[in-house]
């Protein structure tokens, strides 16, 4: 009984600094998410349009192009619309989002042929978006409360001050095991990032360039792609775009959704 | 519509882009080929080959809206099939509280993906899609009070559009060959006008709450979906009868984790059918029932990227105390099922299958099913090959006319 009683004094008192450091890096690391999302809040809207090329193995290209309108959430998370536009049999389908915190987000798809708003299901987050190497859930907005944090070190970047987190997704519907974030100290935002499968493979990395100024806000205006595992390449680019224009609230609803 | 009124309308729409802060459009052509399984008819034709055209404009100035969609088709070998409809022609003015518009309109009230009780309002053009039949645009002023998550809309429906029929050379034809007259509407005195004005409202409340999105209406109107059919005994004419009926029903989809959960309920309450002494009831309107729908929608993915859809459907119908036959004059789906698989390729193509059988759960040996494959050419074009059977042995079924019917469709379609 003292034997075991001893065992356990020793093994608390060898396990406290890890403990320690642990609970020191997940504070930290939810401390530099917090300050990024700090960085980027108030900016009531945004406004945009995007092209996507995704670039198959043998390098051959496609072009998706989409508009996006973005309304700020206050208590609760972003709402946000993505016209499609090109390739034309998707012209005009639109796609809201009520993004929660916590709970699942509220998804609505515009068919304009049928001229029919359906709800669908926000839990295939690891579905691929147009096809490309992004993930509906890379594209959604990116709450805190998404993830658990823990810091991992400071390390310059491409020339810039970073300090590298890694994330992992609350929801286990997820299709990353974890994320391994450059966030950028001036930014407020990744500049790189690594994600993980279930199997916890890597399986692709997003580069962000092209970095603008917007008021207070940095935005960057293009994101690479690369998956690791097929070796295709999605680029994500913005242009046009305007943070805190003028969006009409009232079309963040599902019943506006044809009517835009 | 009477053509001046939509001289009037097309004229307004027609304002320069100028006029409008946002204008978009969109449109397509499609060549459709189809062909059935043989008949021993020599009248009805078994290939079919048509080319479609569907052109949208919209526009946004402020808080005036408007949106034209123009469906037409040019038939080769029946030309019965050749067409040409507004699904919408509406102006309509909308703010954070209210919303007009008049015109021609489509409406979608349905909550499953096969069977739509409570998708009420349009007729349709019996002569297309099966499955997914085309609706005509129905002349309607509505007024709605936004509020909440959603809002209360009256309509008021003073035109009645006809369903298109299948004409006689059709294989999908109900009538087995046999002349169909113009439609004859109810009035509210229960007697027969072939006049198409007539008084026709609705309600629809509608909010979403939480993860689920919910409508009640009530609806009083003139029925397309389940006509008497009515005989002049001199002529031998043989004529729809659209009974008038009122209405009271929901639309209810929640999404539970991975499941989205769908319900439809419409009651149905017709008034009597008077036909008078000139004509005999060859089938008379439906006994009142309610029709559900309960549905059911699970996705998953796949390790490949691809995503794979389970739907679950089931329609029936409930009655008083009706008979036998009289249940079997509800409808073709009045106690059915549905098992269906919808594959997602999520390549550049878009490539996507869809599988469903329909089976009846009365009648043992009735069964409809379909098969759908489509995918894109190249960024303005997409090619969808479908397939249909049908099976439906016993003569009480209204499925009975199209038992043994066999067919493949092939669409070309480039969009702009």
């Amino acid at each position: 009984m003292l034997t075991r009683f001893i065992v356990h004094v020793l093994l608390f008192c060898l396990a406290s600094p890890a403990w320690a450091d642990d609970l020191e890096a997940a504070a930290k690391g939810l401390k530099i998410a917090k300050d990024a999302d700090t960085k980027n809040s108030g900016f009531k809207s945004e406004t945009s349009e995007m092209k996507m090329l995704l670039i198959n193995a043998h390098g051959d290209r496609t072009e998706r192009k989409m508009s996006s309108k973005v309304l700020e959430g206050t208590a609760d998370g972003d709402k946000s619309i993505i016209t499609f536009l090109w390739p034309a049999d998707v012209k005009e389908t639109r796609m809201l989002t009520w993004t929660h915190k916590k709970a699942n987000d509220d998804q609505w798809l515009y068919l304009p042929s049928l001229k029919r708003v359906k709800r669908i299901s926000s839990r295939n987050k690891s579905g691929s978006f147009m096809g490309s190497e992004f993930a509906y859930e890379d594209i959604g907005s990116q709450e805190i409360e998404k993830y658990t944090y823990r810091y991992l070190r400071d390390e310059p970047l491409s020339g810039r001050t970073t300090q590298v987190i890694e994330r992992i997704p609350v929801d286990r519907k997820s299709g990353y095991s974890k994320q391994i974030v450059w966030m950028d100290t001036t930014y407020g935002q990744a500049i790189k990032i690594d994600f993980y499968d279930r199997k916890n493979e890597l399986l692709k990395t997003f580069s962000f360039t092209g970095f603008n100024q917007h008021g207070a806000y940095w935005r960057a205006d293009k994101i690479e792609a690369f998956n690791h595992q097929t070796r295709k390449k999605s680029i994500l680019e913005w242009s046009g775009r305007k943070l805190g224009a003028t969006v009409d609230a009232d079309d963040f609803s599902k019943d506006s959704l044809q009517d835009l | 519509m009477p053509a001046p009124v939509y001289i009037v309308l097309l004229g307004l729409l027609g304002l320069s882009s100028a006029s409008w802060s946002k204008v978009s459009s969109r449109g397509e052509i499609v060549l459709s080929s189809r062909v059935f399984s043989p008949d021993s008819d020599t009248l009805t034709k078994d290939q079919g080959l048509a080319l479609a055209t569907e052109l949208e404009s919209r526009g946004r100035h402020g808080p005036v809206r408007h949106q034209v969609r123009l469906f037409g088709r040019v038939a080769a070998f029946d030309e019965d099939r050749s067409v040409v409809f507004f699904k919408d022609a509406w102006v309509g003015y909308k703010n954070p509280y209210l919303e007009f518009k008049v015109g021609p309109q489509v409406l979608n009230w349905t909550a499953t993906e096969a069977f739509h009780p409570a998708d009420i309002i349009n007729s349709r053009n019996l002569d297309s899609d099966f499955e997914n039949a085309e609706k005509l645009g129905e002349p309607i002023a509505s007024i709605r009070l936004r509020f909440l998550n959603g809002g209360l809309t009256a309509y008021a429906m003073p035109i009645r559009i006809s369903p298109l029929f299948p004409g006689q050379r059709s294989r999908l034809n109900l009538t087995e060959g046999a002349a169909l007259g113009d439609g004859l509407w109810m009035t509210p005195t229960g007697t027969l006008s072939s006049e198409s004005w007539g008084a026709q409202w609705a309600l629809r409340l509608d909010q979403t709450i939480g993860s689920a999105d919910f409508a009640v209406h009530v609806v009083q109107h003139n029925d397309r979906t389940q006509p008497a059919i009515v005989a002049d005994p001199q002529t031998g004419l043989v004529q729809p009868v659209y009974g008038r009926v009122d209405r009271l029903g929901l639309t209810y989809t929640q999404a539970i984790g991975e499941w989205l959960m769908k319900l439809e309920v419409d009651h149905r309450m017709f008034d009597e059918l008077m036909s008078g002494p000139r004509r005999l009831v060859v089938r008379d309107l439906p006994v009142d029932h309610t029709a559900v729908a309960v549905g059911a929608e699970w996705g998953w993915g796949y390790q490949l990227g691809h995503e794979g859809t389970l739907i679950l459907e089931s329609q029936f119908a409930v009655t008083a105390d009706s008979s036998a036959s009289e249940m079997s004059q509800l409808g073709p789906f009045q106690r059915d099922g549905l098992i269906g698989y919808r594959h997602t390729w999520n390549d550049t193509a878009g490539t996507e299958m869809m599988l469903g059988a329909i089976f009846d759960l009365q009648r043992a040996s009735e069964f409809l099913g379909t098969l759908s494959l489509s995918r894109r050419i190249s960024d303005v074009w997409r090619a969808k090959l479908g397939m249909r059977a049908i099976r439906a042995p016993e003569q009480t079924s209204l499925l009975n006319a199209y038992h043994n019917l066999y067919s493949a469709q092939l669409d070309i379609t480039r969009y702009f």
